[in-house]
């Protein structure tokens, strides 16, 4: 197997003694390039901490999560800040748009951190693929929850990163809007060769999904 | 108020910058009143520890009328002495006198007669005397000794023959009365009994206070002691007033009103800080105020939380700025004390001033000016809450919800096409314009105002104002004061005729060592009775010379200062031959501060009246030029003429002042020589001797208590101020800090945050140091204009604060990098992820 990302004996815990949460309990995992994975699990379960720890978001207690041969967490953090915009796209439940910026700003916003041009045609392209180029000077506030997560992952895929970490994008939308939005990601993932790494409640998101990886209490318990 | 209580705590960091706002208004409202009282009370104390404290003198009061004035209710203190009962003989020189006298206890007292040892006399053969008298007649004696006097009883006809006499020493007192330049008139006292013996009808001075003085003004004062003479008769000539005690004791309504305008200021500054960060706050719990509503909370809840919230920090704040306050206001009167310099003549005053306040001679704090300032406080806090207060007030519900950070009423933006970290901050900047634009402004007020002080400070100094006061090296100058009824000698008519600084005294200085030479300037007292045409009356002309010398002043110029007389006229033209005629005279600009509504210019003609003595002659006077002298060439006497013009209108003596220019910049020795010569020189006038070097030393001592308490009171000013910075920014990083982990989700390195963080801030500084600067210096140089315009502090030249600006962008930048570093710190000690899932 082909694995872009590898997770080896991650712990995380929160609190201590009574109120000890184990969040993420010696998990190993890899995840093949190019493919869509989906992770499932009941609520609490440790899923999005996961999924932060994977794209070094969030530090571990101990283990190890090496992206295309390189170990996360022993760069320094504004190498990793550096790695994060290059190589990982997010996507949030909750959106997490810059309310100053219009839809347009917002896509290229991590273009122009990594001090690079924008190529207008690409990032119209991707603003057409999902949607939202007519859109494109509207302010976030202006927009409804499906249009805002669509803008959230245009801004995700338009530095084209290897890997798209999303936290339940559809969790907000209704369900015919949400099979939208997963096709439109579908599609771009597919397009670009991309690998695709999804938190889900979903169940026939999940179906879509080349692997399931179902988390209980931190731990994994099933892999298909 | 719970809910406030709550609030208080949630909204901490605001608060507690607030809070520091308060304490520190709270402590200048606090600190500028209480020194300011401190200073007058401990000048009060000094004037009374050591001038006389009676209020006012009646002289030829016999006994029955003592016993009948002294019932009077409005008298609080009395005493009496009485008239000079003989004069000892044998006085190394003829000026010195010693008078003999009987002094009463309570008189004694009143005119602080300090006896250092003993008591007074009340034996018939007892006496008190100062050690500088048995100096002067060489006896030594102490307490108990018997000394033999010579002395001759004071009769209606003169001095009558010279006797002696065995007086037992009962105490000694102290004569060095500070106030006395020249001391030239001594006394020793004694008993009632000895009084009785050789004059048994004797009449006497009658010393006395009237009633309470705390509240009452000069005037009142003087009118009550008027009441009582015109009760028992007096006549005018037996009284007068202790017009020193009287004046020192007097409180300036003038020094009421600038603390009053200090602490406007400081209001101000604390009012427009607390309504900023309120302001800036405020829209970060527009959502919290909106769901409050959405639960049912009323307008008026609302506001009562805004204010409650206030109001409770205040009570934490204020009570610890009087604390502070408290802490601090003894070090704050010594350090003024001592930032006056020790080398100056006012060294010892101050010295004595440091005393005072060490020994707890006046009381240091007063309970109204802590209630004053706790009142002023949370006036300040109340107005500078009543704008948030109408916001909270009135928040929406659905306003509230749709609320995302930053209200803006566009839809669409077009945006750019690239987006780095400088367009980043720019949008925040631009979002928040009005909340960018009151800290700003709020900031650039305290700025502006430290720019225009310190403009004005920066064109005080020294050297100039001494330069502006002060010819030569050294300075006689006689001293005149007009109608000072105990000494009409001291009025310019007496001084003339028998002027000590004569022809005789000006060769003597010029052949001393080091000497260069001697410049003598005169004056004439003259009394403008008309310009022009305006014709007055005889009536009216004989008006004006009855109520004597009320008017001008000509200046007579010595032939060395030439080109600076003709160098300083603005109007018209003159040369010094013109005015050596006595018939043309410069008008200096100051005469028409002086005397705004004559109509006179270049070309007028005058018809004074010209004082000379006792003599009083009209004269015609043609103004041909206008002129803008510094004071020393004039001093103060404002229609100038040359030296040779001046004395041909007067036949006596009119010289007013020697300046005598030295080849030596100080010298000490040459200083005490005129001294002591003046000493020797037989005069009964006061001369003045003063040295470049003492007029620059107080000039300078003066003005750094001036510099000093300014940047003080500015310091602390600017932190008021600059607590309006830290909230403003820690405000946009605190509602930013979920965007900020957004930013850094997608790829920001935490250098772009925090050159994002400087970015931002360096607009504030930006912003406020234009507005500072560019406003700051177009008023400071108005004031300075008008300071000029008004001879204020001396002021001549323009001279920018160049020190002060750079002070103020350096001290603005660091902090506010100072500030970027700390927030960018103090945001990635939360965890990115952290702050990813903070929502509120
Ligand atoms: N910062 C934190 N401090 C303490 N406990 C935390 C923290 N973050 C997460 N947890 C705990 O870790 C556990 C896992 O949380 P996580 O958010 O990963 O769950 P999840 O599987 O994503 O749930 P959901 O499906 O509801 O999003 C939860 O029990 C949560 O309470
Ligand atoms: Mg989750």
């Amino acid at each position: 197997m082909n694995s872009i990302l590898e997770v080896e004996d991650l712990v995380k815990y929160y609190g201590k003694d009574d109120s000890l949460v184990k969040a993420v309990d010696h998990t190993s995992l890899s995840i093949e390039r190019g493919k869509f994975t989906a992770i499932v699990g009941r609520s609490g379960s440790g899923k999005s901490t996961l999924l932060h720890i994977l794209g070094g978001l969030d530090y571990p207690d101990s283990g190890q999560v090496t992206l295309d041969g390189k170990e996360l967490f022993s760069l320094k953090p504004d190498e990793l800040a550096k790695l994060r915009r290059r190589k990982i796209g997010f996507i949030f439940q909750d959106y997490n748009l810059i309310p100053a910026l219009n839809v347009w700003e917002n896509v290229v916003l991590p273009l122009g951190l990594d001090g690079k041009k924008v190529n207008k045609k690409e990032v119209e392209k991707i603003l057409d693929h999902i949607g939202m180029l007519d859109k494109a000077d509207v302010l976030p506030e202006k927009l409804s929850g499906g249009q805002k997560q669509r803008t959230a992952i245009a801004r995700a895929l338009v530095t084209r990163p290897a890997v798209i970490l999303a936290d339940e994008p559809t969790g907000n939308l209704d369900s015919h809007t949400g099979l939208e939005v997963m096709q439109c990601l579908k599609n771009c993932v597919k397009e670009y060769g991309q690998t695709l790494v999804m938190i889900t409640h979903d169940e026939t998101v999940a179906q879509m999904a080349d692997h399931v990886v179902v988390i209980e209490d931190g731990k994994v318990v099933g892999f298909s | 108020m719970r809910i406030a209580f709550e609030n208080m705590k949630y909204h901490r960091s605001k608060n507690i910058l607030t809070g520091i706002a308060i304490v520190l208004t709270t402590l200048l409202l606090f600190l500028v009143p209480t020194v300011g009282v401190d200073m007058i009370l401990a000048q009060y104390e000094m004037t009374n520890e050591n001038y006389p404290t009676w209020h006012a003198c009646f002289s030829d009061v016999d006994q029955q009328s003592v016993h009948e004035i002294s019932l009077h209710h409005d008298i609080k203190a009395w005493g009496v002495y009485s008239d000079e009962i003989a004069s000892i003989s044998h006085l190394p020189d003829r000026r010195t006198t010693v008078g003999m006298y009987y002094i009463d206890e309570n008189a004694a007292e009143l005119n602080k007669v300090m006896i250092i040892a003993g008591k007074l006399p009340e034996k018939e053969n007892e006496i008190v005397i100062s050690k500088e008298v048995m100096r002067m007649l060489h006896i030594d004696g102490q307490v108990g000794d018997t000394i033999t006097l010579p002395y001759q009883m004071m009769t209606e006809n003169g001095l009558d023959y010279r006797q002696e006499k065995d007086f037992v020493i009962s105490g000694l007192f102290d004569d060095t009365f500070p106030t006395s330049v020249f001391p030239t008139m001594y006394e020793v006292f004694v008993s009632d009994a000895f009084l009785q013996e050789v004059n048994a009808d004797g009449h006497y001075y009658f010393l006395f206070q009237v009633g309470d003085k705390e509240n009452a003004t000069l005037e009142e004062i003087k009118g009550r002691i008027n009441h009582i003479a015109e009760r028992f008769h007096i006549l005018e000539e037996n009284y007068s007033y202790n017009q020193n005690y009287l004046f020192a004791n007097y409180v300036d309504p003038a020094i009421a009103a600038t603390i009053a305008v200090i602490m406007m200021i400081i209001m101000i500054a604390g009012a427009v800080t607390i309504y900023s960060i309120y302001y800036v706050s405020m829209s970060q719990r527009i959502q919290e105020f909106g769901r409050l509503r959405a639960i049912g909370a009323s307008k008026g809840q609302l506001k009562r939380i805004v204010l409650w919230e206030g109001m409770l920090v205040a009570l934490i704040a204020a009570p610890m700025g009087l604390l502070v306050g408290t802490v601090l206001t003894k070090p704050v009167l010594y350090f003024f004390a001592h930032s006056t310099g020790q080398k100056s003549d006012m060294a010892s005053m101050i010295e004595l001033l440091y005393q005072i306040i060490r020994e707890g001679k006046i009381t240091v704090f007063h309970w109204w000016i802590y209630g004053l300032a706790l009142l002023v406080t949370f006036f300040t806090v109340y107005i500078s809450l009543i704008k948030p207060m109408r916001i909270a007030g009135g928040v929406s519900v659905i306003e509230a919800l749709r609320f995302t950070g930053n209200r803006t009423s566009q839809r669409k933006r077009k945006g750019r096409e690239n987006i780095g970290i400088w367009d980043l901050s720019m949008n925040h900047l631009s979002g928040n314009r009005r909340k960018s634009m009151v800290t700003i402004l709020s900031m650039s007020l305290t700025g502006v105002l430290i720019m225009v002080v310190s403009t004005v400070l920066s064109c005080t100094s020294p050297d100039e104002m001494t330069e502006e006061s002060f010819l030569g090296e050294y300075r006689l100058m006689n001293i005149i004061s007009e109608g000072d009824k105990e000494h009409p000698e001291w009025s310019w008519s007496e001084i003339v005729k028998n002027n000590p600084l004569d022809d005789r005294l000006k060769e003597q200085i010029a052949a001393m060592d080091g000497v260069v030479s001697v410049d003598a300037f005169s004056h004439v007292d003259i009394d403008i009775l008309s310009v022009e045409k305006e014709i007055l009356t005889d009536e009216e002309i004989s008006d004006i010379v009855a109520e004597g010398n009320n008017g001008e002043d000509i200046c007579g110029i010595p032939e060395s200062y030439a080109k600076e007389i003709e160098k300083g006229i603005i109007e018209g033209s003159a040369t010094y031959e013109d005015l050596k005629s006595g018939e043309n005279v410069i008008l200096d600009k100051l005469f028409f501060v002086w005397n705004p509504e004559l109509d006179i210019s270049v070309g007028s003609t005058l018809k004074v009246a010209v004082h000379d003595g006792d003599r009083t002659y009209m004269k015609k006077l043609n103004v041909i030029a206008i002129s803008d002298y510094r004071s020393a060439l004039h001093n103060w006497n404002c229609l100038i003429m040359a030296k040779q013009g001046a004395d041909s209108l007067c036949e006596n003596n009119i010289n007013e002042m020697f300046t005598i220019n030295a080849a030596e910049k100080y010298n000490k020795e040459l200083d005490d020589k005129l001294k002591q010569m003046l000493v020797d020189v037989d005069f009964m006038y006061g001369v003045d001797v003063r040295s470049r070097q003492s007029e620059y030393d107080i000039n300078k001592s003066g003005l750094t208590l001036i510099h000093n308490g300014s940047y003080v009171f500015f310091g602390i000013l600017s932190v008021i101020c600059i607590m309006n910075l830290v909230n403003t920014m820690l405000n946009s990083v605190y509602i930013r800090k979920k965007e900020f982990g957004m930013l850094q989700a997608i790829g920001m390195t935490d250098r772009q945050l925090q050159i994002m963080l400087v970015e931002e801030g360096l607009f504030y500084t930006l912003g406020t140091l234009f507005v500072t600067i560019g406003v700051g210096s177009a008023l400071g140089y108005l004031l300075y204009v008008v300071a000029k315009e008004e001879y204020i502090l001396g002021i001549r030249s323009y001279s920018y604060p160049v020190q002060m600006v750079c002070i103020i962008v350096a001290v603005l930048t660091l902090i506010q990098i100072f500030l970027a570093l700390v927030l960018g710190k103090s945001v990635k000690k939360e965890s990115l992820i952290d702050r990813i899932r903070f929502s509120e």
